[in-house]
């Protein structure tokens, strides 16, 4: 079952990049990046591709439209590049072009010979007017939504139970509650409590608990077939990161600050080096959170791209070396698929733990006034 | 080189920040938390923390009980050996009023017996000595009624008178 399972995942993947290889013009050309990139599209390659609504906002208002194939043939909106490099000349003027600007290239039957677009998807204004605000949902922002919505589909319940009393008079019932739970007390005992200490971990827990849960399922989601990861995207990770930042700062104790902009225990000339120093710290903190996660997930998803992709790089120079090269190719991506289950896991409790220390580094009281240490 | 390393990254845009995406991150974390924290971690910690106290106090309930278990054990088992020794002393000391009332007892069968024995015997001795006084008077009668018939039959008085006298001194000696 669970071989059959793997296997038709990694035909699924092949069947993606085939497509995806084939398409370049210039014989064999693998796009890794667009696997991992955020985009304006759902990819159920080979069911196809579905465009997601777009919400703009420039000085004319906020304009919505139900894909990025519907924004363009509205005749307002072009594709970024073109506003950046000329739209690619196709004559019969700026209408023409509208009308054929699809999202995927797609030709219509009996329509003008359709112009394609890249799948950044990033739109300008043709008339040159800014565009505010693109507030348009991302496959990242979709599975993110799914990530939060399962969120709240498995806590809810989860709390009704306990309120009910079961897991609060009684133990907790069935492998669904236990499982749920031992993730939560492992949060509380293992990351929540040493770190913060029996007097201000209750108030934290919760912060950890909803970061640890909500990257954990983030960065599952980008494992299942046709799924993206939320977490690979460094705009999410940057706002998690921000997140434990800001309730760093505002945990800081009065110690914290006079550590960082004036530091006892070290002689005057040396202290305005140090406040520099631990400036700079304060924001390389977070920022080395964000970049972790965002590496670590995009990471794993680049190495299964690129080792699938040496079927079709070899397969491309001769059909023979392309076959041979398969197994292994497949047998490697199983393992870095297992690994990543792991990195999954793994990068989604060091968000949370460091977010734990440096929260718990905030709240430090030190008593030691001048004394060298 | 390494321009054309990271063209294509910068291309995809895979190091950009969004700001649409930003907002959207923060306003779905943001409300994640909030509802979470009320709706979800509050009342399962809270949950967690009291099944805690339960089982905390519970085992110290278990550990005080089993302590009085043991005190009351250990009170038991003293009482029950202190009763023990009572009985046995009970015992004995029964067996040892039962040896003197025994002892008793056939002290007086004894004294009794032995009564009743001296009675038997003084009894026997006064019938003997009845017996023999009857057995003399009626030896004298019928020492009288002999000599009467030989006196009768063949003696004159002067004879049977020596006869008698003879007889009488014969019997006192006897």
């Amino acid at each position: 079952m669970m071989h059959l399972r793997t296997l038709l995942l990694s035909a699924l993947l092949l069947w993606d990049l085939a497509a995806g290889a084939s398409s370049g013009s210039d014989g064999v050309q693998l796009d890794v990046l667009h696997h991992v990139t955020n985009a304006y599209y759902l990819d159920f390659t080979p069911l196809g591709k579905l465009e997601l609504p777009r919400i703009l906002i420039d000085p004319e208002g906020v304009h919505v439209f139900p894909s990025t194939t519907a924004a363009l043939r509205d005749g307002r909106f072009i594709p970024a590049e073109w506003a950046e490099e000329g739209a690619p000349s196709g004559g019969g003027g700026e209408e023409a072009e509208s009308a054929r600007a699809g999202f995927f290239g797609e030709s219509r039957a009996g329509g003008p010979e359709t112009v394609e677009v890249t799948h950044v998807g990033k739109l300008a204004r043709r008339d040159g007017l800014p565009v505010y605000l693109d507030l348009s949902l991302t496959r990242h922002g979709v599975f993110m939504l799914l990530a939060a919505a399962l969120l709240l589909g498995i806590f809810l319940p989860l709390a009704a139970r306990y309120r009910a009393g079961i897991g609060r008079e009684s133990a907790p019932r069935g492998p669904w509650q236990n499982l749920w739970e031992t993730f939560i007390v492992f949060i509380r005992d293992e990351v929540a409590r040493p770190n913060l200490g029996e007097e201000h971990y209750r108030r934290y827990l919760p912060y950890l608990l909803t970061a640890f849960f909500f990257i954990l399922f983030c960065n599952l989601l980008g494992l299942v077939p046709f799924g993206a990861t939320a977490t690979g995207n460094i705009t999410v990770t940057a706002v998690l990161a921000s997140f434990t930042f800001i309730i760093t700062q505002v945990a800081g104790t009065r110690d914290y600050w006079r550590h960082i902009f004036w530091m006892p225990g070290v002689p005057v000339a040396l202290r305005p080096i140090l406040t520099v120093v631990e400036f700079i710290g304060l924001f390389t903190k977070p920022f080395a959170l964000a970049i972790r996660l965002f590496a670590n997930m995009t990471a794993g998803h680049v190495a299964i791209v690129c080792i699938l992709g040496l079927i079709f790089i070899f397969g491309g120079m001769s059909p023979a070396l392309g076959y041979a090269v398969a197994p292994f190719s497949v047998a490697v991506t199983l393992g870095v698929y297992g690994l990543e289950l792991l990195v999954a896991l793994l990068q989604a409790y060091i968000f949370t733990i460091l977010s734990a220390v440096f929260i718990a580094g905030a709240l430090e009281e030190h008593h030691h006034e001048e004394e060298t240490h | 080189m390494y321009t054309i390393a990271i063209r294509p990254v910068m291309a995809a845009g895979l190091l950009d920040i969004d700001v649409g995406m930003a907002l959207w991150t923060i306003i779905v974390f943001a409300l994640l938390l909030i509802v979470l924290s009320r709706f979800a971690w509050k009342p399962i910690l809270s949950g967690l923390e009291e099944r805690e106290r339960r089982i905390r106090e519970s085992l110290q309930r278990a550990d005080q009980l089993l302590v009085e278990a043991r005190r009351l054990q250990a009170e038991n088992e003293r009482r029950r050996h202190q009763i023990e020794l009572e009985a046995q002393k009970i015992i004995q000391e029964a067996r040892e009023a039962a040896e003197r009332v025994r002892a008793e007892i056939l002290e007086r069968a004894r004294q009794e017996a032995r009564a009743l024995v001296d009675r038997a015997r003084e009894e026997i001795e006064r019938d003997k000595q009845r017996a023999l006084g009857e057995l003399r008077a009626e030896a004298a009668e019928l020492a009288v009624l002999i000599a009467e018939k030989i006196l009768r039959t063949q003696l004159d008085a002067h004879r049977h008178r020596e006869l008698i006298e003879t007889v009488l001194a014969e019997l006192q000696t006897s």
